[in-house]
């Protein structure tokens, strides 16, 4: 995940980046410099061609990326794709809040192939309750007129999908409706940040299970998919003993660094929700290699799966599925990670509905 | 509803479903994902790189 602008032109109540305990961003410059662009570029391409990786996936996120222009993102992915080995695929995508997303700029994402996902909170009353500009307007508008141009025939190659916050107190099938409204080829539902010492807001950790359960009803009931839910589809696959691909749930090392405008090389960065310096790792791309990252206490917890579980989640009939959950849902003050996710009897609930749905149609469509 | 036994979550064997033909399940999203499952365990996908040699 490379930060090309650590500002955002909205103010979201739920923001874990200017919201929520840590406030390292005001430290950050706006702008990520030409010379850290190019030097994080030099340390992608050094990681690839020292694993020989197939492919590597770099993320502009921000604050908000398009706050950088056209131009300057332009030249961004040029640097990328300049330094990144031959025979190393670089796949490019942008996370955004979808205000600026214009079509020239569009235009120019689709030139260079990289994918955008947008930030959408359901309907438009669920979104403006939480995602408003700083004069508290709300940006369902124009977020929504951006998502009509992407999903139009010619921008669909690059259409990633939307992300959206539960907000427990909105109907879950009405959520997705409106999502899928939008036509997105792949949609994430993400848990509100919470811990132990911030609890989920609104309703009890179980709820969250019930509404996406709700959810994963309608959308698995059409039988003829009209999205992908990335949540639903790893919780399936781990089921069925695959792995997962993202680092919400499962036991599958993570694979996300994330360089900040000023170089830094950072962990998730959703672990600000815990505390201040949580995602803090002392490396930066002028100094160190993601060789060095990996090395790191917080980074190897990462990756030895079970291991670094609490005695509760191991013991526990469902880790191989939920892996714990989210790595910044554990957080407990006193005693860091090693804990269960606070949301561990929603996340039960939700894989327990989801197996019981996919045994009974194994058993109805392929009868042992 | 679901009873006691069904919520006794453990990984699903496929390879304990006869599924000669996954087109005959006409469920797309399970038949995409007992495809990607197959494949999986077919390819057996590792760690990140370079985290074998860190430790």
């Amino acid at each position: 995940m490379l930060k090309l602008h650590s500002r955002c032109n909205l103010k979201c109540s739920y923001c874990y980046v200017y919201e929520l305990a840590d406030a390292s961003w005001r430290d950050k410059p706006r702008i990520i410099s030409v010379e850290t662009l190019t030097q994080a570029a030099l340390r992608i391409a050094e990681h690839a061609a020292a694993h020989q990786l197939p492919a590597v996936e770099v993320v502009f996120h921000g604050g908000e990326p398009l706050l950088c222009g056209e131009s300057f993102i332009r030249a961004a992915i040029a640097t990328l794709r300049q330094a990144i080995p031959a025979k190393t695929s670089l796949r490019l995508r942008m996370q955004t809040n979808a205000t600026l997303l214009t079509r020239p700029m569009l235009e120019m994402l689709r030139e260079h192939d990289t994918k955008v996902g947008v930030s959408l909170d359901g309907t438009e009353r669920t979104h403006d309750s939480k995602r408003k500009y700083a004069t508290g307007r709300g940006s369902y508008q124009a977020v929504s007129t951006a998502l009509r141009l992407l999903a139009t025939e010619r921008f669909l190659p690059v259409y990633s999908g939307i992300l959206c916050t539960i907000d427990i107190s909105s109907d879950p099938v009405e959520t997705y409706e409106s999502i899928i409204g939008f036509a997105p080829p792949m949609v994430d539902f993400l848990l509100p940040h919470a811990n132990w010492s911030t609890p989920p807001p609104l309703a009890a950790a179980a709820d969250y299970g019930q509404w996406l359960s709700a959810v994963f009803d309608r959308w698995y009931d059409k039988g003829s998919p009209e999205t992908r839910i990335r949540l639903f589809e790893e919780i399936i696959n781990l089921l069925l003993g695959g792995q997962s691909a993202t680092e919400l749930i499962g036991l599958s090392p993570v694979t996300l660094a994330v360089i900040d405008t000023d170089g830094s090389i950072e962990q998730v960065d959703a672990l600000k929700s815990a505390f201040a310096g949580a995602p803090e790792t002392g490396t930066n791309v002028m100094t160190h290699s993601f060789n060095d990252l990996l090395s790191h206490p917080a980074i190897v917890a990462r990756q030895i799966g079970d291991q670094a579980l609490s005695d509760t989640c191991r013991a526990c009939p469902v880790v191989t599925i939920c892996g714990g959950g989210y790595y910044p849902h554990r957080y407990k003050p006193g005693r860091g990670f090693r804990n269960p996710s606070v949301y561990c009897a929603g996340l039960r609930h939700l894989i327990e509905h989801i197996a019981h749905r996919i045994r009974s149609d194994l058993r109805e469509y392929a009868p042992c | 509803m679901a009873g006691p036994d069904d919520y006794v979550t453990d990984l699903i064997d496929i390879a304990s479903v006869p599924l000669t033909d996954l087109r005959s399940l006409d469920h797309p999203i399970l038949t995409r994902a007992l495809q990607r499952a197959a494949e999986e365990a077919r390819d057996s996908v590792g760690v990140v790189a370079g985290f074998q040699a860190a430790i």
